[in-house]
């Protein structure tokens, strides 16, 4: 009991200066570019031509923001698709891949090491981008689909291989006694397995919300229809359009319509923003999750 | 039990991948077997039924089915895009009973999402293509439909008529012709932009040639401090300057191999064989003056990384002048007239009076796809959208009234909804000349560009594409060799220009470019030997 | 249990894998993928007559080793000063600022580093200039590169590679730490013999899966933070950019296959390898 007294030896006081410097200079390394980003987005065009990016702007212009908010009734809804594919992505997947995660690290079942190499091989080798498009386009038909944006990415390998290698430091104890009981393996994944794996599934449950919220690529692929626009790619078809008009070669009678000063660099800056902008105010709740011991707690219930 | 399971579910598994890699297989030889379907259909006609319009022969073609052709076309989808193209369809439904569905393909994902378009075995009846966009490599792999002098003449005769011989000359692949080219060759020649206002203020007289500019930018750059003589950067077409101060004066032009300047010929002398620069004595001088111009600070020492624009830098007076087409004059003085009253933009001629290269007539087109379903009702819409007065109108400048309208002497004037409906879009091959003038272009620009116009030769090269199948290998290996020194030499970055300059020419030998070389000259010999037949 | 992920990655990963013949073949479009002619090795030819193979895949992989030394240090360190840091704020500011940089595209970093090192108008020259030291053409040292993109790599992926490693270490069990305080152990003791012995299955997966990736690299990255300058192709280029660039112009399916197919190869053969050696150490490390 008596050493319990001198919480702050001078070693942890020590370790304690060193934890928050080097956090807090990490931290503060990774804050400032941001706010360049931000502080870029609302620069006027011609002043990041002449003077580049500055923290604060030389001439401030909501150009790009206009721009991007211009109609409200369509990045509201490229808002909502995302929203939706989204959530809907992140449960489908996060449930499907930690089932499968568990199920790989059941010491009795004889094949996971098979299985488990058998999904690894996949991000090793690949046929490449046309036949797995011919694939998606031709024989599946999706295109214009919002599956084709929630299915390619619910599996992720990366994803099964870290959530499994959490659950193997659950004991084996927990399953055993509840097949004893007369649990089947699924009841008890869902009751046991998942509640105890809090902290693995957060955070792999924000690495895949993150990759569905920023993804446009898929779009660009598969979704022709202007009203099933996701965010990033309505965002990426703007600076496209932007960009082509600030360059476009000028023909025959249409050349005063090129217009030099449009907001091209600051708009995909903004971009940026817009896109990042739930993000960071959703992040900072999920840290409850982060608490120490609130694992091992359970078990000893 | 469960082992079981497990068992039949893994090899129920497998076998659903051998049907389906099968049925891939069976998919691909059913494909080929359309393509060859098509091309019989197509020389069949129908029963007889008058067309309606004055100058389309009375030809016996039946449009009594109604057909909607899906076509894709390069660019972002425009504000009012569907009203007007509701317009043009409404016209074409009316006149050979079909309709265009326009699909775009966004000019941020053209790279990627083009070739799967081929790829994927869509099924579609038009595309824009053009001799930038790989008309070439396409053409080769079977991506579009051949087309005879005998269905052009029946299906698209105006379009026949209208484009010159050159063109359907330069549009042959193999003897064939698979794309409809425009009619309007362009202009192939740049201006040199630069501030007027600096110009008189150092009391230099108006440029009349070439050595004139460089006492222009060597004033800049002695005087004014913060502004570059001349931007040139990385970021787009660096090869301008190389083009204006080096290969105009010799009448040399690039041979078209991609994207690297691997091969010149000149331009002027119709026997003239494809020949190598970079061992030219001329090419060194080149090489030393740009130096010495990097040196005096003629552009920044961070070039080659800069991404901005010369046109951007340029108008916002981060330069002092810029090369480019002379339809940027147009952007740049109207910009100015909001922004910068007090600075001047003056253009000039940049080949001074001397004679300029044939140009291309491949620089837009439209081509069919191979597999397409309805070919003759394709290339009508290419022939209604191109020469039916009313549609073309249309296509190329939007509703009148709304987006456009003409002065009294016939010349455009944007109104304020322009922007919803642009050229924004690959609609270029429709806009054939005779072109309107707009009326708020450069006071300049006119004259200018007629002049260069009326300057123009005319070589068999001048179309000219490689055709990079045999040579693939050695083409790559180069294709980096190219990217890394052409840069550095002609921004006038290195330090032992003789060095790097024999580095480069022994690199690429070693890589193959002998064969490169050998079957650049033996294609252009069997080009020109087709063209001249 | 494991029956959706296998259906999914029988479809959609293992049946396009049939396209990987496209590699050994000459594709044109009306043949389609597998009825196009073969040519054997051909395609493969154009990575090694230009002369830099060897160069670019040692890039490759010295920089992907040095990634990962420098990003596992950098991320496990974080981990361990989050987990023990006491105040709550401070742990929720930190965390949200570090996982910004994962938001940010090559792109946009590229544009700021440009704007660092830009000759005549860049940061880092005008604060030179401003204490009367000569300006520095930064992107005509090519040594200095090599620090620079470890250092861009490591920013952009510490906040996010740190939280795995929290959440584990959050995962390990208060007694341990109780016990140990009781027999007197210092903090370094317990962050060596408890820690990080207990989050090590997690640093032996996550760096097998890297060097699965070994000879890939990071195509964004290289291009956009060297913004494309042809100065430093030689000390920078990794196989990713150096192909990229060779078939720009040519938009060769046989050939971009051929190139993957090779990369894909190498990573495999060294991932055996390595899992094979990881194994016999301890079998429930290795990642099969």
């Amino acid at each position: 009991m008596g050493r319990r007294a001198f919480k702050y030896s001078k070693e942890t006081v020590v370790f304690n200066i060193i934890a928050y410097l080097f956090t807090a200079i990490l931290a503060f390394l990774c804050l400032l570019p941001f706010l360049l980003v931000v502080s870029g987005s609302i620069t006027d065009e011609s002043s990041i031509v002449l003077y580049g990016y500055r923290l604060i702007p030389v001439k401030i212009s909501f150009d790009a923001y206009k721009i991007a908010f211009g109609n409200p009734t369509i990045i509201l809804r490229a808002y909502a698709v995302t929203c939706f594919v989204t959530t809907v992505g992140t449960f489908l997947s996060l449930f499907l891949s930690s089932m499968a995660a568990y199920a790989l690290q059941r010491k009795d079942f004889v094949y996971r090491n098979f299985f488990a190499f058998f999904f690894y091989f996949t991000t090793i080798f690949s046929g490449g981008l046309v036949p797995w498009y011919i694939l998606m386009v031709k024989y599946l038909h999706m295109k214009d689909n919002y599956l084709a944006l929630i299915i390619p990415g619910l599996f992720g390998v990366f994803n099964m291989i870290i959530i499994r290698s959490f659950m193997s430091s659950i004991p084996d104890s927990i399953t055993e006694s509840a097949k004893i009981d007369g649990a089947s393996d699924f009841r008890i994944f869902i009751q046991l397995i998942l509640p105890l794996s809090r902290p693995v599934l957060v955070t792999i449950g924000l690495f895949i919300a993150l990759e569905y919220w920023n993804d446009w690529y898929l779009s660009m692929l598969f979704i022709q229809k202007d009203n099933m626009y996701p965010l990033q790619y309505f965002l990426y078809k703007i600076i496209s359009k932007i960009d082509f008009l600030r360059n476009v070669a000028a023909r025959s009678s249409n050349i005063n319509l090129s217009k030099i000063s449009l907001p091209s660099e600051s708009f995909k800056l903004a971009m940026t923003v817009i896109a990042t902008g739930p993000i960071i105010f959703l992040y900072p709740h999920l840290q409850k999750y982060f608490i120490k011991g609130i694992m091992m707690g359970a078990i000893k219930g | 039990m469960r082992n079981l399971y497990r068992k039949i579910s893994i090899v129920i598994a497998v076998v659903m991948t051998f049907a389906l890699f099968i049925t891939g297989c069976g998919q691909s030889t059913q494909q080929s077997d359309q393509a060859n379907a098509t091309t019989n259909a197509v020389t069949s006609s129908g029963p007889s039924e008058p067309s309606g319009t004055p100058e389309q022969p009375d030809d016996g073609i039946d449009t009594s089915k109604y057909v909607v052709l899906k076509a894709y076309m390069l660019g972002d989808k425009q504000e009012d895009h569907d009203l007007v193209w509701g317009e043009i369809n409404k016209g074409l439904k009316e006149k050979i009973n079909a309709t265009v569905e326009v699909n775009l393909i966004g000019w941020g994902e053209y790279e990627e999402k083009y070739p799967l378009v081929f790829a994927s075995g869509e099924d579609f009846d038009l595309i824009y293509t053009a001799s930038w966009a790989k008309y070439l490599d396409q053409a080769i792999k079977g991506a579009f439909l051949a087309l005879t002098e005998d269905m052009l003449k029946k299906y698209a005769n105006r379009v026949y008529e209208g484009v010159p011989e050159a063109g359907w000359k330069q549009a042959k692949v193999n003897g064939k012709i698979y794309m409809v080219p425009t009619n309007n060759s362009g202009n192939p020649s740049y201006a040199i932009f630069i501030r007027g206002d600096l110009r008189e203020k150092y009391g230099l007289p108006e440029i009349q040639s070439l050595e004139d500019y460089e006492k222009f930018l060597e004033a800049v750059s002695q005087n004014e401090k913060g502004i570059f003589p001349y931007g040139d950067n990385n970021a787009n077409n660096y090869w301008l300057l190389t083009t204006v101060m080096l290969n105009q004066p010799n009448n040399w032009r690039y041979i078209d191999c991609g994207g690297y300047d691997m091969m010149h010929y000149v331009y002027t002398d119709p026997d003239s064989k494809p020949f190598f620069r970079y061992d030219k004595p001329e090419y060194l001088e080149y090489l030393k003056k740009v130096a010495e111009w990097k040196k005096k600070g003629y552009w920044s020492n961070s070039s080659l990384t800069e991404k901005t624009d010369r046109i951007a830098m340029f108008s916002v007076g981060k330069s002092a002048s810029a090369i480019d087409h002379i339809g940027k004059a147009s952007q740049i003085y109207n910009d100015w007239k909001n922004n910068h009253p007090e600075w001047k933009l003056e253009i000039y001629d940049s080949s001074f009076g001397g004679k300029l290269p044939g140009g291309t007539y491949l620089g837009d087109g439209m081509a069919i796809r191979a597999t397409s379903k309805n070919p003759e009702r394709a290339l009508m819409a290419i022939d209604y959208l191109t020469w039916e007065k009313d549609i073309n109108d249309l296509v190329r400048h939007g509703i009148r009234g709304r987006h456009y309208d003409l002065t009294p002497d016939g010349k455009k004037i944007s109104l304020p909804d322009a922007s919803k409906y642009t050229s924004g879009y690959s609609m270029w091959n429709f806009d054939v000349l005779p072109q309107i003038e707009s009326a708020d272009a450069h006071p300049k620009y006119s004259e200018i560009n007629s002049s260069q116009l009326s300057r123009k030769t005319s070589h068999p090269l001048d179309a000219f594409a490689l055709n990079t199948e045999n040579i693939k290998t050695e083409y790559a290996a180069c294709s980096n060799l190219f990217a890394e020194y052409q840069a550095i030499l002609e921004l006038g970055f290195s330090n032992d220009i003789e060095k790097d300059l024999n580095d480069f020419i022994t690199k690429i030998y070693a890589a193959g470019f002998d064969k490169i070389v050998k079957e650049i000259e033996r294609q252009a010999a069997e080009y020109i030997a087709e063209y001249n037949k | 249990m494991v029956l959706p992920p296998t259906i999914f990655f029988l479809i959609f990963s293992y049946l396009p894998m049939a396209g990987m013949v496209v590699a050994f073949k000459k594709y044109n479009y009306t043949d389609g993928l597998f009825m196009s002619p073969w040519c054997g090795f051909e395609n493969f030819k154009f990575f090694f007559i230009g002369g830099k193979a060897l160069k670019v895949m040692v890039n490759t992989v010295a920089y992907n080793l040095a990634f990962i030394v420098t990003g596992l240090f950098v991320q496990v360190t974080t981990a361990i000063f989050l987990s023990e840091i006491g105040s709550r704020y401070f742990k929720k500011v930190t965390q949200t600022m570090m996982f910004l940089p994962y938001f940010l595209s090559w792109v946009v970093v590229g544009a700021f580093i440009y704007n660092i090192f830009n000759y005549e108008y860049g940061s880092l020259n005008t604060f030179l200039k401003s204490i009367n030291f000569e300006p520095v053409n930064v992107y005509e040292e090519v040594w200095l590169w090599k620090y620079i993109l470890v250092a861009c790599n490591t920013w952009k992926w510490a906040g996010y590679g740190s939280l795995i490693y929290l959440a584990a270490i959050i995962g390990i069990d208060n007694e341990l730490y109780e016990s140990a305080e009781i027999d007197g152990a210092s903090k370094f003791q317990k962050i060596r013999h408890i820690t990080i012995p207990m989050i090590t299955p997690q640093i032996v997966v996550l760096t097998l899966m890297a060097i699965g990736r070994i000879f890939r690299g990071d195509f964004g990255m290289f291009y956009q933070v060297t913004g494309n300058n042809p100065l430093l192709y030689n000390a920078t280029d990794v196989i990713d950019t150096y192909v990229f660039r060779a078939l720009l112009e040519l938009q060769d399916f046989g050939m971009a296959s051929a190139a993957g197919m090779l990369q894909s190869v190498l990573c495999f053969i060294f991932l055996i390898i390595t899992n094979a050696v990881v194994r016999r150490i301890d079998k429930n490390y290795a990642l099969f």
